[in-house]
């Protein structure tokens, strides 16, 4: 019952990237509305320490200070925030994997769920051809994580963004039962769901610091405590309960989308070997 | 620190091409322009989704008698999306300017349909990125010999030093010019 969770990598700047490329390879960041916060930090612009959602004009005093201290500042490119265009490169990005399996739910403007049973490829195979799709279709890179719920997709997603070794597919089901166990341990649960500081802060008085911890812990009992942050099954860790494998249908980027073009599709023309 | 910070500009439309990316001018204002460089416009796709198959209005009133033989045809319109882009996920629009591509009919201001999803095989024309910036050109790749060719006398090409790489954007498919 193997479930692909698909994410883009530093999607806002990546968009960016792919239409101006003389941006590729550079610490690129995107700006919330009215350029107040950082809301996408291209991988350099993550390794500057820039943080999500920190203030644009903080992040430029400090480099600036470090510019002083140290005699050339790193080049940071500010850009203001483009929806248009990144809701269109949502778009095509979920079409293309939608062909991948008939079975897919749109989680957020760049990731989505898809189930991958039933395909004639290991699941591995499968995530390593949609990864190259996208790239060579949009330009945009993504990482994709594979288990046996939506849980621990979204963990295994998580390790293949953290380590470059598992070349953007990571598949818990090649790992044993240890490494598993050796790989969730260090990870806090708020850095797998980012920006979910305070369902991070629930989980904990739960006692629910790591990855580790979550697998573990009894879905009931997470539900019953954080049913309100839980509300779309966000965690249900073990598998044991239904509605973690199952994919919300109708989806949430369903009323956004035109009548005729969209999920619909998937459903009627599904084109699980893809072979671009 | 030479820092860049662009102010908002929101997505500019222009009248059936869908949303255009943001391709700021202030960042390449300070360069001299390249022979040819497009300029991508984007968004084929959303061209497709809005256009896409409204149902079919009956121009006649129902026939209480011998029915129009037309009737039958009339949802046979042409479909320039489907017809123009086979896969519309990988296709773009970009806007040449320059004339170094005018031998194969590429002029400046010419819309070019891009298909990313195709081979760059030897003799298509590309959208090719050197220096950072994109530009048009045919792609000669035979023999280990890579180079990109210009249409046109006073252009050289663009050959590929050793160890430099060469990225290709994506494959032009079809010009569409004013007349």
């Amino acid at each position: 019952m193997p479930v692909a969770l698909v994410d883009c990598n530093s999607f806002y700047a990546s968009c960016e990237q792919v239409f101006q490329p003389r941006l590729q390879g550079r610490a690129v960041v995107v700006l919330s509305n009215n350029d107040g916060c950082v809301v996408a930090r291209s991988r350099e612009a993550k390794a500057l320490g820039i943080k999500m959602g920190e203030p644009w004009f903080q992040v430029r005093r400090r480099l600036q200070g470090q510019g002083q201290g140290q005699g050339q500042a790193e080049e940071v490119t500010a850009l203001s925030s483009n929806y248009a265009l990144y809701a269109d490169m949502s778009n095509r990005v979920m079409r293309i994997l939608g062909r991948f399996s008939p079975r897919q739910e749109v989680y957020s403007i760049d990731e989505s769920f898809l189930e991958l049973d039933g395909l004639p490829e290991p699941p591995e195979v499968i995530g390593q051809r949609i990864r190259s799709t996208v790239l060579r279709w949009t330009g945009l890179p993504v990482c994709v994580g594979i288990g046996p719920t939506k849980t621990l997709a979204k963990l295994a997603n998580h390790l293949a963004k953290q380590d470059p070794a598992w070349a953007g597919v990571c598949d818990l089901a090649v790992l044993d039962a240890g490494e598993v166990k050796r790989l969730l341990a260090p990870v806090p649960v708020g850095e797998v769901w980012g920006g979910g500081q305070r369902l991070a802060h629930r989980l904990g008085a739960l006692g629910i610091l790591t990855a580790l911890d979550l697998r573990r812990a009894p879905s009931k009992r997470i539900r019953q405590h954080a049913s309100v942050m839980l509300g779309r099954n966000r965690l249900e860790p073990r598998g044991a309960d239904r509605s973690d494998h199952q994919l919300h249908q109708p989806r949430r980027r369903e009323a956004a989308r035109p009548a005729g073009r969209g999920c619909g599709d998937h459903g009627r023309d599904p084109q699980p070997c893809l072979s671009p | 620190m030479p820092e860049r910070v662009i102010r908002p500009n929101p997505a500019r439309l222009e009248p059936g091409l869908g949303v255009i990316a943001n391709r700021v001018h202030s960042l390449t204002a300070s360069k001299p322009p390249a022979a040819t460089t497009a300029e991508p416009l984007g968004a084929l796709c959303s061209l497709a989704t809005r256009s896409h198959r409204p149902l079919t209005r009956l121009r006649w009133p129902v026939q209480a008698g011998f029915p129009s033989p037309a009737e039958d045809d009339q949802d046979a319109a042409i479909d320039l999306n489907e017809l123009l882009a086979p896969h519309p996920e990988a296709c773009f629009l970009l806007r040449v300017r320059g004339c170094s591509m005018v031998d194969a009919g590429i002029d400046d201001g010419d819309l070019l349909l891009v298909d990313r999803a195709l081979e760059p095989s030897h003799g298509r024309i590309v959208i090719a990125v050197v220096d950072g910036e994109f530009t048009v050109k045919r792609l000669h790749r035979q023999a280990q010999v890579v180079r990109l060719e210009a249409a046109h006398a006073q252009y050289p090409a663009i050959e590929l030093k050793d160890g430099q790489e060469l990225q290709v954007w994506g494959v032009v498919t079809r010009v569409i010019k004013s007349v």
